[in-house]
């Protein structure tokens, strides 16, 4: 059987195993852990390895998702999880603007993994308080023909719409090569 | 311990000669890493890491079998 492999990164709590929870056919495999440092409690667990969820096509294809933790101290995950992907998504969490620093190093970071294509996942736009894409590109610093699309990782329609246009970029690399 | 952890030496190898536990090992090795003291490098004669999409599709060198591929990867997440 053939597999095939794509990445969901992103800073802490932005959503990625959320995203790969919604879409998964598979209980995902997590490594959450409770989280110790005070000023990250916005939520009660995270991701310290990977999440891994897999979607099968049929017998000879099956696509495999895997989450990389968000915290920085687990960035040793990020080389050793993009190796062989064929793309990635860079979840970013639309409400808190005080990590789109850290998104848009993830995202350069990858981008020197490897030169496959990728997408920019803005999370939690269902919220009252979420940033406009058209401020988020500019707040991400994203070049003209980065990908932003708009995202609830709970939803699972949108998700799909996330992998559907990473898949269609991947589509147009492949004609380019 | 710490002398042992190189490129040439797995980690059973470092538990066997020091007759410590693997989990042992990889613990203090987590710490390492945490504390930037050790990095991952790939082992010595491994192939190295193709680029991009090559990559991506193992054995699958014509484009249309690899746009074959996604297309078949595109169909069934619409029927997700």
């Amino acid at each position: 059987m053939l597999t095939v492999k794509m990445v969901v990164t992103g800073p802490f709590s932005a959503g990625k195993s959320e995203f790969i929870k919604t879409v998964s056919e598979i209980e995902v495999v997590s490594t959450e852990q409770n989280i110790s440092a005070e000023e990250e409690r916005i939520k009660s667990q995270t991701t310290v390895a990977m999440d891994f969820g897999r979607i099968n096509v049929d017998d000879s294809l099956a696509l495999f998702l895997f989450g990389t933790p968000g915290q920085k101290r687990f960035d040793f995950m990020w080389e050793i999880l993009s190796e062989g992907m064929l793309g990635f998504i860079v979840m970013v969490d639309s409400t808190r603007p005080e990590t789109f620093r850290e998104a848009s190093n993830i995202l350069n970071s990858f981008r020197n993994f490897s030169p496959t294509p990728y997408i920019i996942a803005a999370n939690k736009q269902d919220l009252p308080e979420a940033w406009d894409s058209d401020d988020m590109r500019i707040a991400l610093r994203l070049n003209p023909e980065d990908h932003l699309i708009a995202c609830v990782a709970q939803d699972k329609e949108t998700v799909k719409g996330v992998l559907l246009e990473l898949l269609e970029n991947i589509l147009l690399e492949i004609d380019k090569a | 311990m710490v002398s042992y952890i190189n490129p040439k030496n797995s980690i059973r190898e470092i538990a066997s000669v020091i007759q410590m536990k693997e989990l042992e090992i990889r613990r203090i090795v987590y710490g390492l890493l945490q504390a930037g003291l050790v990095r991952f490098v790939r082992p010595e004669g491994a192939p190295p890491q193709l680029p991009g999409l090559e990559a991506a599709f193992p054995g699958v060198k014509a484009k249309d079998e690899q746009k074959s591929l996604v297309n078949r990867l595109i169909e069934r997440i619409r029927s997700v």
